[in-house]
Formats: structure tokens, sequence, C-alpha cells
């Protein structure tokens, strides 16, 4: 029942919207939104944001005051009515358009989206989507720990575009050579407590501390240091 | 009855696949962190054209990436993950930053795919990634609120150009010459990105022997 309401909403008010016609597009995104609030109400949250509002408030405001003839008189002088109205079937719009795309999306991504991932061989991107997530604060702490490891070793102002270079140099290193299966099939570079440590430098034989600039021929290894 | 081992070529492409996603997983972590930690710290500090500076970011990494493992797809995985990374952030409103990076992974992929180790794909990934996070806002306005919304912006850079006492042809004229400026950020940081992968990828090729005789 509540499938069908949803659908028989939806195609109206995109019938409505592509019709372009006040008349039938009010009622159909009033009719739209009462169905969200009755079986849908997470849907909402997407438009409950004042910023959304403030803008399309400004929007409204500005097609008033820019397009069209303004007013003369009374009230609506400086406002032109073409102009505001053009603004709010832009909001009206903009309100379809954002609800319809979230419960779309929340829909699909359950079970169509992963079974067509998963049928084109991408099913390791959610399992590395995993392991990214658990991978990230030990990344900021590298990324952190890098660029102050070198900033502290060029400590003037002139050497920043050295520092630069070293500390982006020594990301990718690590980004890369790290990036190695381990046993269990997954990625050493992105296991937290890897990445957090030299370890990892140390078995790929990249001494942590080398330099782009320092080019390959004085670049030390660590296994040989 | 025999067992029979792993044929070689069969191993080599399930090891290969391995890499591929290892590599996807790193650079994602890695761009994710650049978004979350120095995005949202200068986000929060109100500095202006950050989206330009995450965008140069963006696509110098997945030009030094693309330099190491030419691989098609492997941008725009490394992008999906990074976009969601990005809904990690302690700054809130991230709808708009996860678009702009699905997008530069998507330019990325789509320039990268042609010739992944040319110095001008490289400048190209970069200008288009900047180009896409200065129009991104315009565009997703036009998406939201329709045709209309750019007779608008017109309407209001001519009452600006009156009011600043310069022609219309003056003030799209600062504004394509400002855009112009920072696509060239976009493609330098990019090219950057190119001689820094290349650099990366020259250094490998030397660990990479010594480990297999150790």
């Amino acid at each position: 029942m509540s499938r069908a309401v949803t659908w028989i909403a939806i195609l109206s008010l995109l019938g409505a919207m592509l019709l372009e016609s006040w008349v039938l597009a009010a009622p159909g995104l009033v009719f739209w939104l009462a169905v969200l609030y009755r079986w849908h109400r997470p849907i909402l949250r997407r438009i409950y944001r004042p910023r959304l509002w403030l803008v399309s408030g400004l929007i409204a405001l500005a097609s008033g005051m820019f397009l069209g003839e303004p007013g003369t008189q009374g009230l609506w002088m400086g406002l032109s009515t073409s102009g505001l109205v053009a603004g709010l079937w832009m909001v009206m719009r903009c309100i379809a358009l954002l609800t319809l795309a979230s419960y779309l999306s929340s829909t699909l991504a359950r079970g169509p989206l992963v079974a067509w991932l998963s049928r084109r061989g991408l099913s390791g991107l959610a399992e590395h989507v995993q392991v990214a997530v658990e991978a990230l604060p030990a990344m900021q702490d590298r990324l952190v720990e890098t660029w102050s490891r070198h900033r502290v070793a060029h400590k003037r102002f002139r050497d920043l575009p050295r520092v630069i270079d070293n500390a982006y140099y020594a990301l990718l290193l690590q980004a890369t050579a790290g990036a190695r299966p381990s046993q269990a099939g997954l990625v050493v570079a992105v296991d937290g407590e890897s990445l957090a440590d030299s370890r990892l430098a140390v078995a790929v034989n990249i001494d942590p501390d080398e330099s782009v600039s320092g080019g390959q021929t004085s670049a030390r290894l660590a296994g040989k240091s | 009855m025999v067992e029979r081992a792993a044929s070689p070529p069969r191993a080599l492409a399930a090891g290969a696949s391995s890499r591929y996603w290892s590599l996807v997983a790193s650079f994602g972590t890695l761009w994710g962190a650049f978004e979350v930690t120095l995005g949202s710290f200068l986000h929060a500090l109100r500095i202006p054209l950050v989206g330009v500076l995450l965008a140069s970011i963006g696509a110098s990494l997945l030009v030094a990436q693309r330099q190491i493992c030419p691989r098609f797809g492997i941008s725009l995985a490394t992008a999906v993950i990074a976009a969601l990374l990005k809904g990690f952030s302690p700054a809130g409103a991230i709808v708009g930053p996860m678009v702009a990076i699905l997008m530069s992974g998507l330019l990325a992929e789509l320039v990268l795919t042609i010739r992944p180790h040319t110095w001008f794909t490289a400048w190209l990934s970069g200008l288009l990634a900047v180009a896409w996070s200065i129009f991104q806002p315009l565009l997703t306005h036009t998406i939201l609120y329709g045709v209309q919304v750019l007779s608008l912006y017109q309407q209001i850079l001519i009452r600006l150009s009156r009011s600043l006492g310069i022609s219309t042809t003056a003030g799209l004229t600062s504004i394509g010459l400002f855009v112009g400026v920072c696509c060239l950020v976009g493609g330098l940081a990019s090219s950057y990105g190119w001689w820094m992968g290349q650099r990366v990828k020259e250094r490998l090729a030397v660990v990479a022997p010594q480990e297999d005789g150790s």
C-alpha cells in the first residue's frame, strides 16, 4: 500500500514538474511531502537545514528584485510579481528534487546497487572502504607527523618548498610502498598499527627520512643503514 | 590423484588485483586524511578558495598514483574511498565536497585513461578538477533551481557591474581571469603530482630488485 502510494506521488510530482504547471505542481509537492511524512520521515531530514532555506529564500527574493518588471507602489515596490513567482517555482523544484533524490538513493543503495557492483567485480571496494575507515586516524597522525618532522629539519621560511617536497614525497612513498597485500589478503599499508610506526618502511627497505631532494644516489636504504 | 597447484597466471592476476585494491585504499585514505585534516581546519578558519586548494591536492595525488599504477578505474575507485572518508569530517555539510571529490576522480579517470604517463594529461586533470570545484555550486544550483537561476545570476552580475562603474564585459573578463588563474594552479599542482609520481616510481624500481634478491 505505502509503496504504491509512494510511487503514485513520485510520478504525479514528476509529471507536474515536467509540465511546469503551478496548479498541478503545488498540490503534487504537498501530496509527496505528506507521503514522506507518513511513511518515510527520515527523508524529510534532508530539507530540515537552515542553510538550504536561507539560500532558497535569498534566491526567491533576488528573483523578485532582478527578474521581470518591478512594481511601483505599496508592498510590491521594487519587487516583480513574475520574478517572485519564478523564484518560488525554483524553490519548489529544489525541494522536490532533493527529496526525490534522497528517497531514490536510499532505496536503490540497499539491494540493487550492491548487486550491480558485485556483478562488475567491485565487491572489493566495500571491503577496502572498511579498511580505509579503520586506517584514517592513523593516516591523519602520519600526515601531521611527516609534516612536523620535515618542518623541524628546515626551520627557515625560504626552505618551505623543500619541506613540502620532502614531506609529500615521503607520504607518497609510504602510501605506495606500504600498499602491499598481507597474508590475509588485505592491505598492510592501511593497517593502523603498521602505518603509525616505522616497521612498514623497514619492511619495504625504505628509510622514512629519505628526501626527494637528496636524489636516489644519496638515499639511504633502511636495510643497509 | 594429483593435487593441482594454482596456475601462475591466475596467481599473478590475483596478486595484481590485490595490489590494485591496496593502492586504492592507501591513496584513498591519504586523500581522505588531507580532506578531513587540512580541509576541516581551513574551512573552520573560513579561508577563501579552500575548495581550489583541496581539489589541487586531490588531483595531484590521483596523478601521482596513476604514474605508479596506470590501471583503468583506479582514480575513480580512490575518489570513492576518499569521498566516503570525507563523510567522517567534523566540519559537517559534506555533500558538496563529497560530490567534488567524486567528480575530480571521474574527470581524472577520463583524462588519464587516454594517456596516463604524459605531462599534458596530468596537467589537464588538475585543471579540470579545479574548474569543477569552481563551477560546482553554479551547476548544483542549475540542477536544483532550474535554468532560470542562470538568468538571475546574470542580472545580478549586470547590476553589480553597474554599481561598481565597470562594463559587464569587464566584469566577465575579471571573472574569467580569476577562474583561469585558479585552473592554472590546479594544473601546476597535478604536474607536481606527475613529477613526484615519477620519482616514487623510479625509487621503488630501485628497491624492488633488492627486495627480491634478499
